[in-house]
């Protein structure tokens, strides 16, 4: 064999081996780390009076993530109506989980960030990959990082591989799927749950192939996600079946609780629910049973004490000796930065004619 | 000469017809195919060689420029020698450094500094003045020769609030003082490098300590900008509202606005706005109590498992900006006439301190003695950009929140994960295109990924050279072109369809022309074949 080949053949071993290192080493740096904080994205799809039950789940499910800790600018809340200002409402205000009004999950405060006709599939895809549009404020965005568990709760119509958006549209669990793997490979969470509450929900979580993902579907392929009863006083179904046992489930769990994930997946036996909860598992590192739901379902911030026993005071020096400093700024941006950016607007203008 | 075939078609019966099918034929050949290409070919504009700035990424060197400057009479030759030739650089650990040594007697200046001044403090100053040694990421080891400077004598080595770090050595001889059994040249390099990546003290710094998580700190730091917010709870509601023209109001004023802003030199590495708010009825009345540990005498001990409802309870009071991150103080008075000082106590260790800190929000800190806001603020912000929360004892100056070393040291290795953080996202978007085959990449887009490669290249090429200021305001930039190149809406032009799902767009347009076009074509084959 030549000798030049031989060469560049094992210049480019070389450099191949080199190059699989490096990108290893990059894993290792972003995945050696547990999670740091918790995000959460509900949504209901579905709007009218008669779909008062997919409002009820998700409220149910926002109240609990909301009463385990996960503070409000870290829910992202899609409702596609507003039930409990509806004309329909005998109780205006409320949404109750059950026909006894038992517990009112639309509480007393309710941060909707995506409301009525702002929930579109568009919408909910930037969300989840980031590329939302310039301006859109901080609260309508899913500002997450390498260490962030999402809990990503879908409730509305489905079917086998979409869920129905406004009557309108539908999201594919093609595109569900590809949303998720772009925000793995922006590095966007550290471990995902998804739950979707719909009619043959195992389908939206079967195209999925990005890692750490958990897939927990309220009925089989072919199987309807049924509603667990009406009220009489409303005139339709308030919940569904799957969202009432584990909002039942939920409310005995506490921030301490131990419950693991695998706790989670029974909540709703084929003889309450009627349908079959699937949970697709084989993504998802970790043993269940070692993942305390609350991992998910809570955000228990790490405290860490400081001690400022031996600190030294900081000393402001004297002002004139600082010229040189106190003109100086950040250089990167200073050079456009907009000095005036909010034009000041006289309220009482004199009107000229 | 027209072929026979042809005249055959010219005495064709229909020719309207025959016209007409060859018009489609030309028609779906000229137009139909090369839009429906056009239209379900997503448009991708060429990406750049992101594997050359891997490899690239992967022998990056800093090169570090260390002068060290000997006062007595030491033998110079043989420690530069020696430095020279066992010290070239550190590659342990993620980052290489490359050392560039420089060994020389005091220049007029210095000795002008040496002369005139009365103590070391004095020098520390002086020295920052001359703008030879002001360049970022230089560093100065001035040897001094034993007892000739009061504030050496008990320690050997002292940092300087500059770029500066004073080592006592003995006259006529290369060994430091204190330690004989460790030669000078290995004295000046843990000098070195505990400069240039500052250590977290072997004292409890956070009275929990796990695992240092630096590099959780540094992400907010990324941006080059920040939002500090400090909110102002005050337990006693009446106190509130005379807190504007109290003196606590004015020392928190000074501290964040004079003090961090203008003199602590933080916005050599970031943009930071300081916002403060009151935040009224943040608690329900019994709140702080009814999650108290069993006090001690005159101290109420706040448990801090119960700091997330604390947090929540204040965090949904707030009013934030629209921005991309803020880091959130909580500072807590508790009333001065009738409540005893508040402390956080962790019930499993016993410990007790006035402040906390959870990662990636902010922290809180209780302002119980009029001292408290003045020490908590610097220890935060130090812990905010990845520094330990006070100075260790072998430093000068204690009174500034960060040295310059310790901030050049915090640049380099913002700069570092910039570099880093382009590349994954440049290396993201590379892979996403090859997954899902729909993404479009419009030349916007393209050009900025083309431009954050080229500033990564030569952000690289400027730390090689010393140049860490350059090399930071290119990795800045890159970093900022990859994100926006990544998160750009306009990489969601096409909905994720499954391709089979094209053809049925087309399938019912195509349809209805195509039966009667394939009729033609079957007439004119037929016709050629007569």
């Amino acid at each position: 064999m030549d000798v030049r080949v031989l060469f560049a053949f094992f210049f480019i071993a070389n450099a191949f081996e080199k190059t699989v290192a490096v990108s290893a080493k990059v894993e290792r740096f972003f995945e050696g780390k547990r999670h740091t904080n918790n995000w959460a994205v509900l949504v209901c799809s579905s709007r009218y009076w008669f779909n008062y039950r997919h409002v009820a789940n998700v409220l149910s499910i926002y109240r609990s993530v909301k009463r385990l800790g996960i503070p409000d600018n870290r829910i992202i809340l899609m409702l596609a109506d507003d039930m409990p200002c509806n004309s329909r409402n005998p109780k205006p205000g409320t949404v109750f989980n059950n026909a006894h009004h038992h517990i009112n999950v639309y509480g007393d405060d309710v941060e909707v960030d995506y409301r009525g006709y702002e929930v579109t599939v568009q919408n909910f895809i930037r969300l989840l990959t980031g590329r939302v549009n310039e301006g859109t404020p901080r609260s309508k965005q899913l500002l997450t990082d390498e260490g962030s568990n999402i809990l990503i709760y879908l409730t509305g119509h489905g079917g086998e591989g979409f869920l129905k958006f406004q009557d309108s549209e539908e999201i594919t669990s093609v595109e569900l799927s590809d949303a998720f793997e772009q925000m793995y490979q922006k590095r966007r969470y550290n471990e995902i749950l998804l739950i979707t509450e719909t009619c043959q929900a195992e389908s939206m979580a079967s195209k999925l192939y990005s890692p750490n993902i958990l897939g927990i579907g309220s009925s089989k392929i072919g199987e309807d996600s049924l509603s667990h009863h009406g009220d009489p006083t409303i005139g339709v179904y308030v919940i569904d079946r799957y969202t009432y046992y584990a909002l039942e489930f939920l409310e005995k769990v506490s921030i301490n609780s131990s419950k693991s994930l695998s706790d989670f997946f029974s909540i709703c036996p084929k003889r309450v629910c009627i349908s079959t909860v699937t949970v697709r598992k084989d993504l998802f590192k970790r043993d269940p049973k070692n993942v305390p739901l609350t991992d998910f379902f809570g955000n228990v911030p790490e405290v860490k004490l400081l001690d400022l026993s031996s600190a030294h005071k900081v000393s402001i020096r004297n002002e004139t000796d600082d010229r040189r400093d106190s003109e100086r700024s950040f250089t990167l941006y200073s050079h456009n930065v907009i000095k005036h950016k909010w034009k000041k607007i006289d309220p009482f203008p004199v009107l000229t004619y | 000469m027209i072929p026979k075939k042809w005249t055959l078609f010219a005495n064709h019966q229909n020719k309207a017809g025959l016209l007409s099918s060859l018009f489609y034929i030309v028609v779906i050949l000229l137009l139909g195919i090369p839009i429906w290409y056009k239209t379900t070919t997503p448009l991708r504009h060429s990406l750049p060689d992101i594997s050359s700035l891997l490899v690239h990424s992967q022998m990056i060197s800093n090169q570090i420029e260390i002068t060290v400057v000997s006062i007595g009479d030491q033998q110079r030759d043989q420690l530069r020698n020696e430095l020279v030739d066992n010290w070239k650089g550190n590659f342990q650990g993620n980052v290489a450094f490359r050392y560039a040594w420089k060994v020389r007697q005091l220049v007029k200046e210095e000795k002008q500094i040496f002369v005139a001044s009365q103590s070391l403090y004095q020098i520390d100053r002086m020295l920052d003045e001359l703008e030879s040694h002001r360049i970022k990421g230089h560093l100065f080891i001035y040897l001094i020769p034993e007892n000739t400077i009061t504030e050496l004598v008990s320690k050997s080595v002292l940092y300087g609030s500059s770029r500066f770090a004073y080592i006592s050595v003995k006259n006529d001889e290369l060994k430091s003082e204190k330690s004989n059994e460790k030669p000078l040249s290995e004295i000046i390099v843990e000098t070195v490098e505990t400069m240039l990546e500052p250590k977290r003290s072997s004292k409890s710094e956070l009275l929990r300590s796990e695992a240092s998580k630096a590099v959780d700190t540094l992400t907010f730091l990324l941006n080059n900008e920040i939002d500090i917010l400090i909110n102002l709870v005050m337990e006693d509601v009446e106190e509130a509202i005379e807190f504007q023209d109290s003196k606590r109001f004015k020392e928190l004023k000074n501290i964040t606005r004079i003090a961090f802003l203008k003199q602590s030199g933080i916005f050599e590495l970031i943009d930071a706005k300081i916002t403060t708010q009151m935040v009224y009825y943040a608690l329900p009345p019994s709140f702080i109590d009814s999650h108290l540990a069993n006090s001690e005498k005159n101290n109420r001990l706040f448990k801090t498992s119960s700091v997330p409802q604390l947090l929540n309870a204040i965090e949904s009071r707030i009013v934030e900006h629209d921005n991309k991150q803020s880091y959130l103080l909580t500072v807590y008075i508790p009333s001065q006439s009738s409540n005893s000082p508040l402390f956080f106590f962790e019930e499993s260790t016993g410990t007790k301190s006035n402040a906390i800190v959870t990662p990636y929000r902010g922290g809180i800190l209780v302002w119980n003695d009029a001292d408290d806001f003045n020490v908590g603020f610097k220890s935060f912000m130090r812990n905010l950009i990845g520094l330990n929360p006070y100075e260790n004892d072998d430093y000068l100056v204690k009174n500034n929140f960060f040295t310059k070393w310790e901030l050049d040291a915090v640049i380099r290795k913002v700069t570092l994960l910039q570099l880093a953080k382009t590349l994954s996202s440049l290396e993201s978007i590379e892979k996403l295109l090859g997954k899902v085959s729909n993404i479009v990449i419009l030349e916007e887009i393209a050009t900025k990924m083309h431009y954050a490669v080229k500033l990564s290249h030569e952000s690289m090429d400027h730390l090689a050279i010393a140049n860490l200021e350059g090399a930071f305001n290119l990795s800045c930039k890159a970093y900022k072109a990859s994100e926006t190149a990544f998160f750009d809406p306009s990489l969601l032009a096409l909905l994720y369809f499954p391709d089979d799902q094209k053809y049925a767009v087309y399938f019912p347009l195509f349809l209805p022309v195509s039966l009667p076009l394939i009729a033609s074509i079957h007439h004119i084959i037929r016709s050629m074949n007569k």
